[in-house]
């Protein structure tokens, strides 16, 4: 009876040895973007000190067939490069990363490392991707990876640019710090946020629940719509009215030295000058010219309530925020 | 319309009488203040005429007319009262003149109260001497524009500068790599009142193309803000049509119901009778059908 004991401890013990072995793969020295496409399900990516991508992943039940043998796994992208059934290829693209004051596209070389997960298998299990900080992610996950397993999707400690577009997924993510435009369409999201960015929008869409913590001293500006459900905070709001909206556009211009500038001297007056109502050019809110009467702009905004605008601000206001859901609440905390 | 100056001259000739001179003043408000004025003037005009000559200047002259008078002899007959009526006409059109320009120049030079004044107000003086300009002084030579004129048509030059520059800012900004980058652009269209063909068409691609779904709900929202011709509302039906994300579906949706598009009525049915479709979509793309049937 000992023996049986001992025997099937041991095999357990083996088991669990074997469930809990992990590969990994290192991309060196990677500064860019790391643009993974694949299921979320099971899927952590974490922010590190560190300067290399690393891939790693649990050893799953499967095993390659030994008709296999001196074969490589072809995966969705490819051949399977690293050792993990995914695939990665390291490029330069030309993009357009800035646009100056006068509207002039500036390109640059971006290096981008995309990352391409297996859609389902048993060879290897939960991912981990493991980014340097300040490296930018794009994680995009495929249609057809919806039918897969529904573990939660974590996202963990990361600092810089993050874009997710997932389907049918549980995100998680926390002690982040940045700017986030995240598409989940779940039944719930909850975000944490160590930091958010001032320099670049954020935008949350959900399907689901909402759930979202901020520093209390965070300063944003709120764009909050749920379609069918409610939203709940213990943040003070202060509702932003138009006229204030088209002041702080105002603002921002200046700050942007011309581009976007509408602040003039006159009679040794400050004079705001900004396009509103029905195609109006204003100077202090009398009308100077309308854009209306102009063939080159028939587009004119008709009377309607700015529905994409942000309309409350938390703290005196700063970047935007927007958070939508259109099937569930939205609770919108302090941390 | 009878003139105040040629109501003033019968006057002097006696043909008219105070009832009809009340009449007048009551009809035309203001003019009896002018009546009075050329009164004035008419009253201090003998005391103008006067003049101190010198006994040689008058030697002169009574010998010149009597020179005059010994060459040709005419029937002409003075008559005073003429005299009078025409140096009058003459006067109240001077004077009338006179203190028009005098009022014009105050208006947009001397008067300080509106340089001082708002520029707001500034603006306001500006369009009725611009109207006024236009209509009236086409081919007359140009009066000094005042600084603040000058300032200001500047700044209407800049500003049309300016819109075009966004327009291209957001365009360009529309093409960048990162999402937020794409989103800003968008933020920035939400505070534009009006949008050039390039721009609309830029966001209709971004609304059906664009990789993020949070860039093309916020397309959707700027492209809302806009009076919508028939071609860009069906771009809206179809690009519902093709949408599978279902946070796009239920704007596109919210968006059509809220046009009263019926063209999305097919649409709204493909999504009711889609096993695949969520339930508050179904549940949308009917409260959609019940509208637009209604």
């Amino acid at each position: 009876m000992k023996k049986l004991i001992l025997v099937s401890l041991a095999f357990i013990a083996s088991q669990i040895s074997i469930a809990q072995e992990k590969k990994q793969f290192e991309v060196k020295n990677f500064e860019g973007i790391v643009s993974i496409v694949g299921p979320s399900s099971g899927l952590t990516i974490e922010g590190y000190s560190g300067k290399s991508v690393i891939i790693e992943a649990y050893i799953g039940e499967g095993k390659i067939p030994e008709q296999a043998a001196g074969l490589k796994l072809v995966t969705r992208n490819g051949l399977d490069n690293t050792g993990l059934a995914a695939t990665i290829d390291e490029k330069v693209y030309k993009m357009v990363t800035k646009v100056d004051n006068q509207g002039i596209e500036i390109k640059e070389d971006v290096k981008v490392l995309n990352i391409s997960l297996p859609n389902s298998t048993n060879l290897f299990t939960n991912y981990i991707i493991k980014i340097p900080h300040k490296v930018n992610v794009h994680f995009k996950e495929n249609l057809e990876t919806i039918w897969s397993a529904n573990n939660a999707f974590y996202i963990n400690s990361l600092i810089g640019d993050l874009e997710i577009e997932c389907w049918k997924c549980e995100l998680k993510i926390s002690e982040f710090s940045g700017n986030l435009i995240a598409n989940a369409n779940g039944d719930k999201v909850s975000i944490e946020f160590k930091e958010l960015a001032q320099d670049k929008v954020s935008s949350i869409s959900s399907s689901g629940d909402v759930e979202l913590l901020l520093p209390a001293e965070t300063k944003a500006n709120l764009t909050l719509s749920s379609y069918r459900g409610n939203i709940y905070t213990d943040f003070d709001l202060n509702k932003i009215s138009e006229s204030s909206k088209v002041n702080e556009f105002s603002t921002s211009i200046k700050k942007s030295e011309g581009g976007w500038g509408t602040n003039f001297e006159a009679e040794s007056k400050k004079v705001t000058t900004t396009i509103k109502g029905n195609g109006e050019l204003t100077v202090q809110g009398y009308p100077l010219y309308n854009l209306a009467s102009s063939p080159s702009f028939e587009n004119i905004r008709n009377g309607r309530r700015l529905m994409g605008a942000p309309n409350f601000s938390i703290n005196g206001g700063g970047v935007n925020l927007s958070i939508s859901s259109f099937g569930g609440n939205i609770y919108l905390r302090k941390k | 319309m009878k003139k105040i100056e040629d109501v003033f001259a019968d006057y002097l000739d006696g043909k008219v009488s105070e009832v009809q001179l009340k009449s007048f003043f009551s009809e035309h408000p203001g003019s009896q203040q002018e009546f009075e004025e050329l009164k004035q003037l008419f009253r201090e005009l003998p005391e103008a005429d006067k003049v101190d000559v010198s006994p040689a200047t008058d030697d002169a002259f009574y010998g010149f007319l009597n020179e005059q008078k010994t060459k040709k002899k005419t029937n002409f007959k003075i008559d005073f009262k003429d005299v009078f009526k025409y140096a009058a006409i003459f006067l109240a059109v001077g004077a009338a003149y006179y203190f028009g320009t005098k009022k014009q120049v105050e208006t947009i030079v001397t008067k300080p109260v509106y340089v001082t004044q708002t520029i707001r107000d500034t603006v306001k003086i500006i369009e009725k001497i611009s109207d006024k300009k236009e209509s009236k002084n086409r081919n007359k030579p140009k009066i000094q524009e005042p600084k603040v004129l000058q300032e200001l048509a500047d700044l209407k030059k800049e500003m049309i500068q300016i819109n075009e520059v966004q327009h291209k800012m957001i365009l360009a900004m529309l093409r960048q790599e990162s999402a937020a980058a794409r989103l800003q652009a968008i933020n920035y269209s939400l505070d534009l009142d009006a949008a050039d063909s390039n721009l609309m068409n830029a966001l209709f691609v971004t609304l059906e193309r664009d990789p993020s779904v949070n860039v093309r709900l916020a397309a959707l929202e700027a492209v809302g803000r806009f009076e919508l011709s028939p071609t860009m509302r069906e771009i809206l039906v179809l690009t519902l049509a093709e949408q599978r994300d279902p946070s796009l579906q239920m704007a596109l949706i919210n968006k059509l119901i809220e046009l009263r598009e019926v063209r999305a009525l097919p649409v709204f049915a493909e999504i009711i009778n889609n096993p695949n479709s969520s339930d508050p979509i179904r549940s949308q793309a009917e409260y959609g059908m019940k509208i637009l049937n209604m």
